[in-house]
């Protein structure tokens, strides 16, 4: 089950992290995945880990902030391969700071990358998804942006938020055609994303799970795996918690 | 072949979700316990269905609103498989109407077989889960335990939030046990229990579906697969499947 054979991926921010794990992951399904990510050195060593799995992989040097930019090398690497059936928006920083201490170009930087980028990226490939009439759009949100962390920015949760609006509203406008829209919200991974975090600070943290533990990026992987996959298609709109139930809703 | 040597009861599986489920399951690798209340011939098909998938099924009746029957279908299950990985509680009943016709009877039969028997199932397998610290617990509720909407009555409506609650602190109270609790809530998925709707009324709700079409049971099927074999940092969550027709 859940097998992506044929399939052609495109996930950005996947040199490293929950990105990378995802890429690898929809590989072992067989997908082909291109890997998209500013660290083009990472990015091509993931590519080739990809190749080693028995998978096709492509590794694209772009910045999801710049709309042309995106458009452009999203549609090189489309026509290369022919197809897109989906598209994992992972690329994504964060910022730990009080609201006192982020300054305004903070705040557009974090936008711009979280939630610009987004918009960039499901804008170079939709016009392909809907001639295809099929495709699988994934977003990574943030239980951040529904309960807030206390250690984040308020940029970050507001820009995971907006990327849930942004999810439900390109479900409702983009079903008719056969393409499904979903998030997944992780909770508090184990990535390089937090290695400035203390020892304390984690531990303050997995008090809060109650499962006990950080999340691992296969979690999350896994879930995007299930989401991208034909068994999936009755699903649209829906932002699923991979948070070891640090948050229900 | 995700769940080989795991062994799985759903209820309610002799037609609807929760045949397609047993069946879903089966396919993976997993034993299973199909259970029914009345409608023994469905049973008995599903059990040939997973048969013929080379897998084992243990047809077993109870009413799931009676704990003592409960009991003595999870001590079947042990008895033939030894072990329970998974328990989907799917066993429920409708009945549409608007609250004018639902009496306190009505009432507390919908809550007592859509709510109480979710429970009384849950209470049946945990202290063999807690042992082996491990299992899988799924609970299907419904769009309209979050929405009100789609013409259900309000008991039925309520009985499935409910499952909902249930569900987050079931997961609270044993993700310690490394037991993951988890509800899919879907919406207009293509089984009898949706056809009390005339093919006019059937058009009308289609048409406010995005997605533009009925679900399939092997849809939702799909969702407890993914759940029982690749989400162990997934608990207390509800997974809406609905074509689009609610989102939160």
């Amino acid at each position: 089950m859940f097998k992506l054979a044929k399939k052609v991926a495109v996930v950005t921010g996947a040199a490293r992290g929950i990105g990378r794990s995802i890429a690898l992951e929809l590989a072992r399904k067989r997908a082909s995945v291109i890997i998209v990510d500013l660290l083009i050195g990472e990015a091509e060593k993931v590519a080739a880990e990809i190749r080693k799995i028995g998978s096709q992989s492509l590794a694209l040097q772009v910045d999801v902030t710049q709309t042309e930019m995106v458009r452009e090398k999203f549609g090189e690497a489309i026509e290369k391969f022919g197809r897109i059936d989906i598209l994992v928006n992972n690329a994504g920083v964060l910022q730990d700071a009080f609201i006192t201490d982020i300054k305004e170009e903070d705040w557009d930087r974090v936008i711009d990358i979280n939630l610009k980028g987004v918009f960039n990226c499901c804008k170079a490939v939709v016009n392909y998804m809907l001639q295809q009439k099929r495709g699988k759009i994934i977003n990574i949100a943030s239980v951040g942006g529904k309960d807030g962390f206390p250690l984040a920015g308020v940029h970050y949760s507001a820009s995971k938020a907006g990327v849930m609006g942004f999810t439900r509203q390109l479900a409702k406008q983009l079903a008719p055609y056969g393409i499904t829209v979903n998030a997944v919200a992780p909770g508090t991974t184990e990535t390089e994303m937090i290695l400035h975090r203390t020892p304390q600070q984690k531990k303050e943290l997995m008090e809060k799970i109650p499962m006990g533990r950080l999340g691992k990026p296969e979690d999350t992987a896994r879930a995007i795996a299930f989401l991208a996959s034909d068994e999936a298609s009755f699903i649209t709109g829906e932002t699923l918690n991979v948070c070891g139930g640090l948050y229900m809703d | 072949m995700s769940l080989g040597g795991k062994v799985a009861l759903v209820t309610g599986a002799s037609r609807g979700i929760g045949r397609a489920t047993a069946i879903a399951l089966a396919n993976e690798g997993a034993d299973m316990v199909v259970h029914y209340h009345t409608n023994l011939k469905g049973a008995e098909e599903v059990r040939e269905r997973i048969n013929q998938l080379g897998r084992r099924a243990l047809v077993v009746q109870a009413d799931v609103r009676k704990t003592k029957g409960v009991r003595r279908m999870v001590q079947d299950t042990l008895k033939n498989f030894g072990h329970l990985d998974i328990l989907v509680n799917n066993a429920g009943i409708t009945q549409p109407e608007r609250v004018f016709e639902t009496t306190k009877f009505k009432w507390d039969n919908m809550i007592e077989t859509n709510l109480t028997s979710v429970f009384i199932c849950c209470k049946a397998v945990l202290r063999h889960m807690v042992e082996r610290r491990s299992g899988h617990i799924i609970n299907i509720t419904s769009v309209c335990g979050k929405s009100g909407g789609l013409g259900a009555g309000v008991h039925y409506s309520a009985a499935k939030a409910g499952v909902i609650g249930l569900t987050k602190a079931l997961a609270n109270n044993l993700a310690s046990y490394g037991i993951k609790v988890n509800a899919i809530a879907p919406a207009m998925i293509d089984t009898r229990m949706i056809r009390w709707r005339s093919a006019e009324l059937m058009e009308e709700t289609i048409k406010q579906i995005p997605l533009g079409r009925l679900g399939k049971p092997e849809e939702v099927a799909g969702v407890v697969v993914f759940l029982a074999s690749s989400a162990n940092y997934i608990t207390g969550a509800t997974i809406d499947i609905n074509g689009g027709l609610y989102m939160d």
